[in-house]
């Protein structure tokens, strides 16, 4: 299996490109017109680099991994549940992580999100919509499009809970 | 690679290819037309329904060939449209959802946690009753003998959907007693998109597909020489092969696996009843770990698998037969169904256990759920 990798890791940035240039929208994302008959998984590449080699994952304990704000998404007995947790300082996310329990693009999705979050302010952060996570990952097949819809409402969760906090 | 998918669908066999490439090879003609061309094409189906028949212990006249089981399985919702039905909650969507739509009333027979019909459930005054042999997530092999004493009891006729259980088990349409049953090539190491249906001799029947003479009046459409001749060429293999016992020693490789799963794995539990079960079949749940996401794992290691069912991929519903034995929509989101074939070997179940465990474990410590301690 492959190495888990360093949560820094700046794969993300070579391998992120989008590889369609449409503009988003959640019509384009769902199309998934990057898909070819050679292509081994029903997913991008870059959503299988994203499963096989997430990035910015908690793993284990999350109580040790001190944070700002945290946020919950989904249920376990509709297949996906996401949590975010956040770094904040000057209302910017300095760190994320995440833990997931779901699918490949569920566990994609999260790790594609944090990698688009981190460095952001708060608002900007609360910008990134389900269309831009899937266009990040090179699209989503349709019915699995509601994973970065999942994603984007762990992050607000996250943020709103924060700002409650405050 | 180690391929452990064989209930989804089982490569060709050599015979099969052989045979296949045989008849592509022959100067045939329409099996309906009078010359010898088209003789020489029907000639081909009739040994092949000899066969078929064979396997099963059905007169060749019973057999009627179709594009597969779920064509098959329509075929008998279709006889018994508007009409009185029950069926079990484990069946194929091609047996649940064609008799919920056609029938005039659509009772389901519950199931036991390892996946069972209780006979003493069958329904009196319903027309038909349809319960598999065995199922295809689980594997549990169903009281037929005895749920078909009733159905005779109740003047009920008796549909089985055989197809998991063609090959792997002994089948006897007369001993088992039902009016119908259906079963498939693929699942046999013949080719994908011929299937058959037995259709006892006066049990009442209506074609699905009309507009043709084929298969004596019962199936219209041109008959499918080259894979019917795939199809007889799978089942000739399995009685001369005596496959079922081959499959025995199948079964002590599916109960190795399902020990180690038990014990290498951390919180697994059997979906499968390891008795009155398919030899083939194993269906695994792990707490926190989701089903596709372990499935994809195990595919970049080469090690191929299922959730639940290949029909319900893309779906994102949890497995209807893991939700009426488990009743528990994160365990039935949790499961691997594991299904072996006679060309596995120990090889294939120790790489399984090398993949498995920090694959799960990996989930499990990503995951958002926290992990239960089993109750003692």
């Amino acid at each position: 299996m492959t190495t888990k990798p360093q949560s820094d890791s700046i794969l993300a940035q070579n391998s992120a490109e989008p590889t369609n240039s449409a503009t988003p929208s959640d019509n384009a994302a769902c199309e998934n017109s990057n898909q070819s008959a050679s292509q081994s998984w029903v997913y991008s590449d870059i959503v299988k680099d994203h499963f096989l080699s997430p990035r910015n994952f908690l793993m284990g304990d999350e109580t040790k991994y001190p944070h700002d704000a945290e946020g919950t998404v989904g249920n376990p007995v509709c297949g996906d549940q996401m949590k975010m947790f956040l770094q904040i300082e000057d209302d910017k996310i300095k760190d994320v992580k995440w833990k997931t329990y779901g699918c490949a693009s569920a566990i994609a999705s999260t790790s594609a999100l944090s990698e688009l979050a981190k460095g952001k302010t708060l608002d900007d952060a609360l910008k990134i919509g389900p269309a831009e996570i899937a266009e990040f990952l090179g699209g989503l097949p349709a019915h699995k499009f509601h994973c970065s819809v999942l994603g984007h409402e762990a992050l607000a969760a996250a943020i709103e809970n924060y700002h409650k906090q405050q | 690679m180690t391929y452990l998918d064989y209930a989804a669908t089982t490569p060709p066999l050599p015979v099969v290819r052989e045979k296949m490439l045989e008849v592509m090879n022959l100067e045939l003609g329409n099996a309906s037309s009078l010359h010898t061309p088209g003789h020489h094409a029907s000639a081909i189906i009739e040994d092949a329904r000899a066969e078929v028949a064979r396997l099963i212990n059905a007169d060749p006249s019973e057999i009627i060939f179709t594009s597969g089981g779920s064509e098959a399985n329509n075929t008998v919702s279709n006889i018994f449209a508007e009409q009185d039905v029950a069926t079990s909650a484990i069946e194929h969507p091609s047996v649940l959802e064609s008799l919920k739509t056609r029938a005039k009333t659509c009772r389901i027979i519950d199931v036991n946690q390892q996946g069972f019909v209780d006979p003493a459930d069958i329904p009196e005054n319903v027309n038909l009753v349809s319960v598999m042999l065995a199922n295809n997530e689980l594997g549990s092999i169903q009281p037929i003998t005895e749920i078909s004493k009733r159905c005779k009891n109740y003047n009920t006729f008796l549909h089985s959907d055989a197809t998991q259980a063609l090959g792997k088990i002994h089948i006897d349409v007369k001993e088992l007693g039902v009016d119908y049953l259906i079963i498939s090539a693929h699942k046999i190491g013949g080719p994908i998109g011929i299937g058959a249906l037995y259709v006892r001799k006066d049990a009442p029947y209506k074609p699905l597909i009309i507009g043709g003479h084929q298969e004596n009046k019962r199936r219209a459409g041109t008959s499918n020489t080259l894979l019917i001749a795939g199809f007889g060429a799978a089942a000739k293999w399995c009685w001369d092969g005596w496959s079922c016992k081959q499959y025995q020693e199948v079964a002590k490789l599916r109960d190795q696996l399902a020990e180690r799963i038990l014990k290498e794995v951390p919180y697994s539990s059997l979906n499968s009843p390891l008795e009155n079960c398919l030899p083939n079949i194993l269906n695994v749940s792990f707490q926190a770990a989701e089903g596709e996401s372990i499935q994809l794992y195990l595919d970049a290691e080469n090690v191929i698998v299922s959730t639940g069912s290949a029909c319900a991929a893309g779906d994102i519903q949890p497995s209807h037969v893991l939700m009426a034995t488990r009743h528990d929509a994160e365990v039935a989101h949790s499961s691997i169904r594991f299904s072996l074939g006679l060309a596995t070997t120990q090889a294939d179940i120790d790489h399984v256990m090398t993949a498995l465990p920090k694959t799960v474990t990996r989930l499990q410590g990503i995951s958002t759920i926290k992990i239960k301690e089993p109750n003692q």
